[in-house]
């Protein structure tokens, strides 16, 4: 008999030997129970995921309560006795009931784009603006219609936003190295040490995913110089694990694209002193108790890339070059004790990166280190109230060609989070939060919210919360020279959030999961580089702007027997929009922020069909003003990819092969103004697993 | 009857011909003043703009309006020689030859290291650089470049005297170089003051440069006047402190009038003895960028880069320093050059 039980969003079910891992599937070895998760699995929200983590040793008893209760309702005769431990069951809030609203990238996206670089993907996958220098240029991320250096980017628990400028470039972050991506949109989560107040992307490694040995090694190779290849060795039992994984990924990006403005009219170009090279390494470990749980993450990452001129009349070969480096590590200890939670977490970053442009005589050398010490602590208090505090200090020391000296600055924060359910249905939470930044004065961050389940299942959610945010200033703002200004003031974000999200039915042929979100926000003084009172410019605070807009998202899961069809799309609308400013005679008041879309769509739609995969993808950009008066812009452009592909199975080994068409209408864009994009580019890529069975 | 044909033919001839012209025009021509807008940086959008002083009408975007083409990326310099106007476009590396009476584009030379200003001397063109120490001479008949000039410094702002070159030695240097035309040799090096960032050549053969003192505020600005005979420095006039930040030295069309930007418009004779001490007109709430004196009722532009981000503004004062008209110009407007 095939028992289906539902608790909350898991899917528990007897084991069917032919399954495999696939999505959000986790197989637990213990008593031949299936646990299937076919939402994505609930990511590690950065010193929140632990509390709200199912236990798996909790999911088990209550599994075998039901299965014991089920039995005698059949009528079934079955040991009169069965000893089990004192378990306490907790009511933990799920983390579609935290107040703010949340984007999860679908891991089957994560497996197919595994050789991409994390901008791209999230472009294709989620609601945000990804803006490029070209094929692998710089790559910044916007999220509710603010500027690369207002997202936070958090891996494995610390920020790894660069301290010199503030950003992350994304294509130097291989999807490969991350196994669950979360989207934070808006800054109301303030259990983090710094304020974000676009909102933050949180990526983690996977863990206690592997019981046994498993391999992966994918390669792939494409026009234009497109190579890559990776390999991932886990191993672990329910106590230990431990992964390695080794990538690199090089191309020439010397592909075609048309000059419309060359001197003697358009002609077809190919881009020079573009290419990449790139590799990294990464090993993650994982001890887990009863109660406790350690991990240690290690992350090196080398790349040197060749900077193509912007193409306006002629493209030049400048020569420009850069070379990127890091290395990141963190340590991660959790207690789950009955009453009192607790978690640390210490990191550590070195960044350098050195860039060269031998023919104006221009080089920069900049170099940075983050300590980062986090800690949580969930007191005890009663089953409806929880309290949690955070502290957390973050030192940054940076150097620069362009510094007079090297800058030490230290972010001392301190956040409490009180969760209190009202009832069943009606959760509410309160959030405080000070940073002392040396040489700063705090300014104080709050956030409050709701949270409503219109259905006693929580299948509806209705969320809504207001915050006030506050982002610092980059040490480059503080410090370059000349320019760099110390008495700059932090810029302060308040907004409003409405969201509403639906989970559907698992065990139906067709179900939807949707989320919809209304946000408003007011900036003020935003932070710009505007000339000075000498010949130079200065970082100033300038402007204030009001952002405000929707996003939905929408995946959609229709198995009709052994075939599987999702569909998954989201739209952005960002109104970005310029309120006041202190430059004299500023026709930008009014207008949208530059390179923020009016509208953002995407789609994925992907079947399979026994070993046969098909994947269709669409984005579309609209317009984007490039100058800040609105009185220029860069056309709106949609761009489509597909991929085909086939699984071959034999009984330890996994086999995947696939095909892409990048492109396929070889539409001509632009994703930021200058730095043409390919037109239509192939790939092939495959990927071997040995053992697959091994992972969870 | 035969005579009253022809006329009329006649007039119908030049009125056809005159309409073509008209709708082959993308400004009105006539006294005014040309304005390269440099754009924002990368971003390809410098243009062309011309300013008629008596009709008082600015018509923006004239090259990409004839040309259906980008002008290219920070556009710096506009020379004339006739009918024919230069445009050196600074990141893009090019030159582009125009008909200044259509805006016609008659020619590109690629491929120059950051050219930044150019002058006409014996049907050749003499280019600067920020980056190259090198001196580019264009053939201006081939219009290609013919050779380059080794001259150990990069250069921004020159002059010619006789068969003198000058040119400053802008970008952390402090001095001027002296280049021999006729043998396309050096002949000195001129110490000035820190950052000699424009020139000009007075009616009384003197090279007035101004000299900005260092990005960094090093010294307090001057102007280092040289004898262009002699070549030596005659003398020096100093502004008030080290955080003074003058800039865009400018002469009138009679050589006898100096023009510059410092806390406003300054103005004075080229016989003075010290820095001009009143403002002939104050910036406001405009960020002042070039000035230009033309040769019309004594008035002169001044452009307005707001923030060097956006459309920028050009304003026409009267000989008194009064503001007569504002238009709205390109991104960034910069260097400004009067025709008649």
């Amino acid at each position: 008999m095939r028992l289906t039980i539902y608790i909350k969003d898991w899917v528990v079910s007897h084991p069917n030997p032919d399954s495999y891992r696939e999505g959000g599937v986790r197989r637990l070895r213990s008593r031949g129970v299936v646990c299937q998760h076919p939402k994505e699995p609930s990511l590690q929200v950065p010193s929140r995921d632990f509390l709200f983590k199912p236990s798996k040793f909790l999911a088990l008893t209550i599994v075998l309560l039901l299965l014991v209760t089920l039995k005698l309702m059949a009528g079934n005769t079955i040991p009169d006795t069965i000893t089990v431990n004192t378990v306490t069951v907790t009511a933990m809030n799920h983390t579609r009931e935290l107040p703010f609203s949340f984007h999860v990238v679908d891991s089957s996206l994560i497996a197919s784009e595994r050789s991409s670089d994390i901008g791209r993907l999230l472009q294709y996958s989620s609601p945000v603006i990804v803006k490029r220098y070209g094929t692998d240029g710089l790559s910044s991320l916007s999220l509710r219609g603010m500027s690369g250096t207002h997202t936070s980017v958090i891996w494995n628990g610390i920020e790894i936003n660069a301290p010199l400028n503030g950003q992350t470039d994304f294509t130097l972050l291989p999807v490969f190295a991350v196994d669950k991506i979360q989207i934070n949109s808006g800054g109301a989560n303030l259990s983090g040490i710094s304020g974000t107040i676009g909102g933050a992307l949180v990526f983690s490694s996977d863990e206690m995913a592997v019981d046994g040995i498993a391999l992966k090694c994918f390669t792939g190779g494409g026009n234009y110089g497109k190579n890559n290849a990776g390999v991932s060795f886990s191993a672990g039992n329910v106590k230990v694990e431990s992964t390695t994984k080794l990538w690199f990924r090089n191309a020439e990006n010397n592909f075609p694209f048309v000059n419309e403005n060359a001197p003697g009219g358009p002609e077809t170009l190919r881009r020079v002193n573009a290419s990449s090279h790139m590799r990294g390494a990464m090993q993650d470990v994982s001890v887990s108790g009863q109660r406790q749980h350690f991990s240690a993450h290690l992350w090196f990452s080398d790349a040197n890339r060749q900077l193509p001129s912007a193409v306006n009349t002629v493209q030049q070969d400048l020569g420009e070059k850069q070379q990127d480096m890091s290395i990141r590590a963190v340590l991660n200890y959790r207690y789950i004790g009955e009453k009192v939670k607790t978690e640390v977490i210490t990191g550590y970053i070195n960044e350098l990166n050195i860039y060269d442009y031998q023919l104006a005589g221009v080089h920069g050398n900049n170099r940075s280190e983050t300590y980062t010490l986090r800690s949580s602590f969930r007191l005890p208090t009663t089953d409806r109230f929880r309290f949690t505090l955070y502290i957390g200090d973050e030192l940054q020391k940076a150097t620069s060609l362009s510094f007079v000296k090297t800058h030490l600055r230290n972010m001392l924060s301190a956040s409490a989070v009180s969760d209190f359910n009202l009832n069943e249905r009606l959760l509410l939470q309160a959030q405080v939060r000070d940073i002392a930044v040396s040489g700063e004065k705090s300014v104080p961050e709050v956030t409050v919210g709701a949270s409503f389940k219109t259905d006693r299942t929580g299948a509806d959610i209705l969320k809504a919360n207001f915050s006030r945010n506050v982002k610092y200033p980059s040490l480059n703002d503080l410090y370059w020279s000349p320019g760099g200004n110390t008495g700059l003031k932090p810029e302060v974000s308040t907004g409003a959030e409405i969201a509403f999200s639906h989970s559907g039915e698992r065990k139906k042929t067709v179900y939807s999961d949707y989320s919809v979100a209304l946000f408003d926000a007011r900036v003020n003084d935003l932070i710009q580089w505007a000339p000075g009172s000498f010949s130079f410019w200065e970082a100033q605070n300038l402007k204030s702007v009001n952002n405000g807009g929707v996003e939905v998202s929408a995946t959609t899961f229709y198995n009709p027997g052994s075939a599987r069809l999702k569909i998954m799309t989201s739209y952005a609308l960002t109104r970005s929009v310029i309120t006041g400013s202190d430059v004299a005679n500023d026709a930008s008041v009014g207008g949208q922020l530059i390179y923020t879309p009016y509208h953002v769509i995407n789609a994925v739609v992907t079947g399979e069909y026994g070993i046969f995969r098909l994947q269709s993808s669409l984005l579309f950009n609209s317009k984007r003003y490039t100058v800040s008066d609105d009185s220029e812009y860069l056309k709106g452009y949609m761009v489509s990819d597909v991929s085909a592909g086939a699984v071959l199975k034999s009984k330890n080994t996994t086999f995947n092969i696939d095909i892409s068409v990048d492109n396929l209408f070889s539409a001509a864009y632009e994703s930021t103004k200058g730095y043409p994009m390919p037109l239509r580019t192939f790939m092939i890529d495959l990927l071997l697993t040995l053992n697959p069975k091994s992972y969870k | 009857m035969k005579q009253v044909i022809t006329i009329a033919i006649l007039i119908v001839a030049l009125f056809t011909s005159c309409t073509s012209e008209d709708n082959n025009r993308v400004f009105e021509p006539g006294k005014g003043v040309f304005v390269v807008n440099e754009g924002n940086y990368l971003a390809g959008n410098g243009s062309l703009s011309f300013y008629n002083l008596k009709n008082g009408t600015i018509y923006n975007d004239l090259f990409s309006a004839k040309n259906t083409r980008l002008l290219g990326d920070i556009p710096e310099y506009l020379a004339v020689d006739g009918s024919v106007g230069y445009i050196v476009v600074n990141n893009s590396g090019t030159i582009e030859r125009i008909d200044m009476n259509t805006m016609q584009s008659t020619g590109t030379v690629t491929d120059l290291n950051s050219p930044r200003q150019m002058v006409i001397y014996n049907g050749k063109g003499y280019v600067s650089s920020l980056y190259s120490t090198k001196i580019t001479v264009i053939d201006l008949s081939s219009f290609s470049v013919e050779t380059q000039i080794e001259i150990g410094c990069t250069t921004e702002a020159l002059a010619v005297s006789g068969t003198t070159l000058f040119a400053a030695n802008w970008s952390g240097g402090s001095k001027v170089v002296a280049l021999d035309l006729t043998t396309n040799s050096v002949i000195k090096s001129i110490t000035t003051g820190m950052e000699p960032e424009s020139m000009v050549i007075d009616k009384n053969g003197k090279l007035w440069v101004l000299c900005t003192g260092g990005w960094n505020n090093e010294e307090i600005p001057r102007f280092s006047v040289i004898n262009t005979s002699t070549l030596v420095v005659e003398s020096t006039l100093l502004f008030r402190t080290v955080s003074d930040n003058p800039s865009c030295l400018a002469i009138s069309s009679g050589a006898d009038t100096l023009y510059y930007i410092d806390e406003g418009i300054r103005r004075m004779p080229v016989t003075a003895t010290e820095i001009a001490t009143t403002v002939l007109a104050g910036a406001g709430t405009s960020l002042f960028y070039k000035v230009a004196p033309v040769p019309w009722k004594g008035m002169f532009c001044v452009t307005d880069a707001v923030d060097y981000t956006q459309t920028g503004r050009l304003l026409i004062y009267d000989k008194n320093g009064n503001l007569i008209d504002t238009e709205y110009a390109g991104i960034i407007p910069g260097f400004m050059r009067y025709t008649d």
